[in-house]
């Protein structure tokens, strides 16, 4: 007997919903899957076998054919499991089930139903196809719901959701679960739950980080302002812990960038999702990364760290130690925002605005400019070690701060530095501002805009002017001036660009190799 | 002044009021005797002496053999050439010594090169001649015969070059030679000056010269002896590299006083690049930028050491700042002891990598290496005379010129103008970069040190660090900021705060 079911696999950060037609014919034994399954798909064989044993039902000694469809787009992971089991089972007879019925879910070879990354887009592709039901894994419910639109059943095991099929195709209502709820109830109550989720890793408080308030300054213009920011400085002066504070001093998201957000914490499938997904990510890999890794791709068109960071944080530690090409294939997303992956037959778009802070020595031994003569490195070898970030990343950057080692009195010092709640509040404030005049943070905004924006006077004019040639900075030069000057003047609750705040961005400006001791004199 | 022929007008920018007067008598006064048989001539040493491998210790004996450059060339071109040259070495080096007929331009070569030898058998020439003697073959390697006969073909270009570098070249037979180099063993025969050939011939001629990697306190120091000497009369002498020698020029130029860049390649290939403008400076403030090598060649590992004897060669004194133990600074000082010339280091800690190689030296070296302990005592030690009274003199007119010169690029004229003390300069801020100069005055600082220093808000420290910069008057890197121009204490200063 022929059955059929719908479910859905991941295609990209988009569900593809399938179709899945089991035939349980008479004949030599055997357990076939056709259309364009990959090896997660096949190895469902022995899964679907075991579950179907394990939970009491017979598994029927026949000759079995499942056909994905459509045929020609090829499928992947084990999204599938729970669809082809009760394929079989409905279509040897043991279970009876009609309805539009959709079902997503991993089996285990005991019977157990597992949540698969990607339920939401998942879902919310069914619901797009007015599926009207779907049968999830228990754990993957409330994630489920957040689609909307559609019904969502969850079960613990085969058997369960066995029965809960069966049961609605004979119209009994027993035990129906309740019409759940649409997404944006779901938030509030799960935002919450975020908060402590949040305050558990939100990373160490700025409070920690003693000295270095050129650093912090840097760090809060570019949270600020979602620039892009570079941090040069010896082993031990504090980079890497100060980017570790970011976390504490984000904003949350907005409710369009939670649904993205979410869908992308979804597809990575690296933690339980209960509610959308509030807080900004930051995601700090290793210099070891991949090139697939970084920016996505693989046998199944993962997302990588650049789409993981989304609307968030990317924190590359020892910048140049990173893989030349990996640093280049930066350069798409930065620019524009998403990554547009494509293998032989298959092509995805991943989102991927996130804001780049990087932590980096400032040559090979790491002491360069203590002034303590303890640098042995030529020059020329610092000015290569830097030059390992290629102009075109370089360019993206509108912060570039020099971190100093810590004296022992900063750091022993009475002083306490100001903690994360304050600051967070003053990024908090800057980018709402931000976003009521331009609609989106200053590193977004449009050259015309951004001048626009300043609200130049004459004098200001000059000013920045004169910034200008001081170093003979070139046009994009002059544009991250003003962008960070802009983000000065907000955190600020200035309206103009003030010739302070000017004098505040220029200390942040690239650090050039032609500079020398005698920058001073002429 | 009479031989020294400037090749080409120098480009508009870089001419100072100072240079312009000088260069226009000069060029008036070769045109006075145009002579194109000695034109031709030097051209002709500009040709052989680019080509690569071609030291001043062939070229002597080829001159000697040849009897001019162009005698040289001339062979060179025919078809037979390298075997030619080869041979004509071969005989004629034997008998160098004793002199054949030399042609009027070689005449000063030639003389010179009969005095050294006469008077003591000294290194350059004794080694010809026992290359030829007792070799028995050519002191002319076939590879360097061969590049020599190429280079007739190209000779243009090198002459075409230094053309339109607008440099000055000054043969060892020109009078305008500086006489101090040609004291010293083996001068260079040719010198390719932009700048000021006067310079060269000053009355007072320091080296000041250090590590690439110095600590703050030796860049600090660099500059405070720089402008100290400067102020007291001498020329400053240094070899254009990032560290130490940059400090001492760029203090020095700070000034508007003249200083003496050698370079260790050709004026072509500039290094290092990141001193293009502090260069440019240089020469803008009547100071000279001189080469020994064709401008075309590229600086590398072995012309440093030979770059070096120059420095020392055009100095009476050499001051090493800071030195680490393999530091190039101690062949300088080498060099300047060999040429029968003073030498003193600033000793230091020793612990200090960066002073250690000072301290070696000192020790190893007593009686001879002589100890800095001030700027004061040290241009005393030099018998420099008063600072005050020489700075009053040259000094002004050559800063004065440059303030007028230099365009209006943002820094205030005020501040940079020789004369204005830090008192008027300090007035002439505003009430948070004031108190911001003051905090620096007391030593390099990081923003975190300011702002312990002043109590001002962090937002407030950063913005007036940039407007001090835009002044002149801060220069940072790597997050450490050091006062520059008038904030950077004078060593008169430092000297009283003391006794």
């Amino acid at each position: 007997m022929l059955a059929s079911l719908l479910s859905a696999t991941l295609q990209g950060l988009d569900g593809r919903p399938i179709r899945v037609e089991v035939d349980v014919a008479p004949g030599l034994p055997g357990f076939t899957i056709v259309g364009l399954a990959d090896t997660a798909l096949q190895e469902a064989r022995e899964r679907v076998r075991g579950a179907i044993r394990n939970s009491g039902y017979e598994y029927p000694p026949r000759r079995i054919t499942v056909n994905l469809a459509p045929a020609d787009m090829r499928k992947s992971g084990a999204s599938l499991d729970l669809a082809m089991a009760l394929g079989i089972l409905v279509g040897s007879e043991q279970v009876r089930a009609n309805g539009r019925w959709a079902v997503l879910g991993e089996l285990s070879l005991g019977g157990e139903l597992r949540p698969v990354p990607g339920l939401l887009p998942m879902v919310a592709a069914l619901a797009r196809r007015h599926v009207r039901r779907v049968l999830v894994p228990v754990e993957g419910a409330d994630e489920s719901r957040l689609a909307g639109g559609i019904d969502v059943v969850p079960a613990a095991t085969l058997a369960e959701a066995a029965l809960v099929v069966r049961e609605s195709s004979r119209g009994r209502r027993r035990n129906r679960p309740p019409r759940v709820e649409m997404a944006a109830e779901v938030g509030d109550e799960t935002e919450m739950l975020q908060v402590g989720v949040a305050r558990e890793d939100a990373g160490p408080d700025l409070a920690e980080v003693r000295g270095q308030l050129e650093g912090r300054r840097a760090l809060e213009l570019a949270l600020a302002g979602g620039h892009c920011m570079v941090m040069v400085g010896p082993p031990g002066s504090g980079k890497t812990l100060l980017a570790r504070t970011v976390p504490g001093l984000l904003p949350p998201l907005d409710d369009e960038e939670a649904r993205v957000a979410t869908v992308i914490a979804s597809v990575a499938g690296s933690t339980q999702i209960r509610g959308l997904v509030r807080r900004r990510p930051f995601r700090a890999p290793h210099h070891t990364i991949s090139y697939a890794a970084m920016v996505g791709g693989g046998p199944r068109m993962s997302p990588g760290e650049v789409t993981l960071a989304n609307d968030g944080v990317l924190f590359l530690d020892e910048l140049p130690e990173f893989d030349r090409a990996t640093l280049e294939a930066l350069r798409q997303p930065l620019e524009d925002g998403y990554v547009a992956i494509a293998r032989v037959g298959r092509a995805a778009v991943f989102p991927s605005r996130f804001q780049l802070i990087a932590a980096m020595n400032p040559c090979p031994c790491g002491h360069a400019g203590e002034g303590d003569g303890r640098c042995r490195c030529r020059p020329s070898v610092a000015d290569r070690y830097a030059a390992r970030i290629s102009g075109p990343v370089r360019d993206r950057i509108d912060l570039w701060v020099h971190m100093p080692r810590v004296r022992a009195q900063e750091y022993v010092g009475a002083t306490a530095p100001e903690g994360s709640a304050s600051v967070a509040r003053r990024i908090a404030e800057s980018r709402e501002r931000q976003i009521e005049r331009g609609g989106c943070c200053n590193s977004r905004l449009t050259g015309r805009a951004l001048r626009a924006a300043c609200a130049f006077g004459p004098a200001e004019q000059d000013h920045a002017i004169r910034l200008a040639e001081m170093e003979g900075w070139s046009a994009r030069g002059i544009e991250r001036l003003l962008r960070v000057a802009r983000t000065a003047a907000d955190l600020d609750g200035s309206v103009r660009v003030e010739a302070a705040h000017l004098d505040e961005a220029a200390r942040f400006r690239s650090p050039s190799s032609r500079r020398s001791e005698f920058a001073a004199v002429v | 002044m009479l031989g020294v022929q400037s090749l080409g007008p120098l480009p508009p920018r870089r001419i100072a009021e100072g240079v312009v007067g000088e260069t226009s008598r000069v060029v008036e006064s070769v045109r006075a005797r145009e002579d194109t048989e000695a034109s031709s001539e030097r051209d002709a040493w500009v040709t052989l002496l680019a080509v690569p491998g071609l030291g001043p210790i062939t070229f002597a004996a080829l001159l000697a053999a040849l009897g001019s450059a162009r005698a040289v060339l001339n062979l060179a071109a025919q078809p037979a050439g390298p075997a030619c040259l080869r041979e004509a070495l071969a005989g004629v080096a034997m008998d160098a010594p004793d002199g054949g007929d030399g042609g009027a331009p070689v005449a000063g070569m030639r003389g010179h090169l009969e005095a050294e030898a006469g008077e003591a058998p000294s290194a350059g020439i004794v080694a010809i001649d026992s290359r030829a003697r007792h070799g028995g073959r050519s002191a002319l390697g076939a590879d360097l015969a061969r590049r020599i006969c190429e280079s007739v073909e190209l000779g243009a270009r090198a002459v075409e070059q230094v053309r339109s570098l607008g440099l000055t070249v000054v043969t060892l037979d020109d009078p305008g030679y500086p006489e101090r180099l040609r004291r010293v063993e083996m001068p260079p025969p040719l010198l390719f000056v932009r700048g000021s050939i006067d310079c060269l011939a000053a009355s007072h001629s320091i080296a000041v010269v250090g590590t690439r990697w110095p600590s703050d306190k030796g860049r600090l120091f660099a500059g405070w002896i720089g402008s100290g000497l400067a102020r007291a009369g001498a020329v400053v002498v240094s070899g254009l590299a990032v560290g130490i020698d940059g400090a001492a020029h760029a203090a020095v130029v700070g000034e508007g006083l003249a200083t003496v860049a050698v370079l260790g390649g050709g004026h072509a290939r500039l290094f290092p690049r990141a001193h293009e403008r502090l260069a440019d400076a240089i020469v803008a403030a009547g100071g000279a930028v001189v080469a020994e090598l064709a401008p075309d060649t590229p600086a590398s590992r072995g012309t440093f050491p030979r770059r070096n004897r120059l420095v020392s060669g055009l100095a009476d004194a050499t001051v090493v700042v800071e030195a680490g133990r393999r530091s190039g600074a101690l062949i300088t000082a080498g060099w300047a002891l060999e040429q029968g010339r003073e030498c003193f280091l600033v000793p230091g800690p020793m612990d200090s990598p960066t002073s250690a190689g000072c301290n070696a030296f000192l020790r190893s070296f007593p009686g001879q290496a002589r100890v800095v302990c001030g700027v004061p005592e040290l241009i005393e030690d030099l018998d420099l005379g008063c600072a005050e009274d020489a700075a009053g003199g040259a000094g002004d007119s050559v800063g004065a010129a440059l303030a007028a010169n230099s365009p209006d690029s943002g820094g205030a004229p005020s501040a940079n103008a020789v004369g204005a003390g830090r008192g008027a300069v300090l007035a002439s801020l505003g009430p948070v970069e004031r108190t911001l100069a003051e905090a620096l005055v007391r030593g390099p600082a990081t923003a975190d040190d300011l702002a312990a220093r002043t109590s001002l808000p962090g937002a407030a420290i950063l913005s007036a660090l940039t407007l001090l910069e835009l002044r002149g008057l801060v220069t940072g890197s790597y997050g450490r900021y050091c006062p520059a121009g008038h904030l950077a204490r004078r060593p008169e200063d430092h000297h009283r705060g003391r006794t």
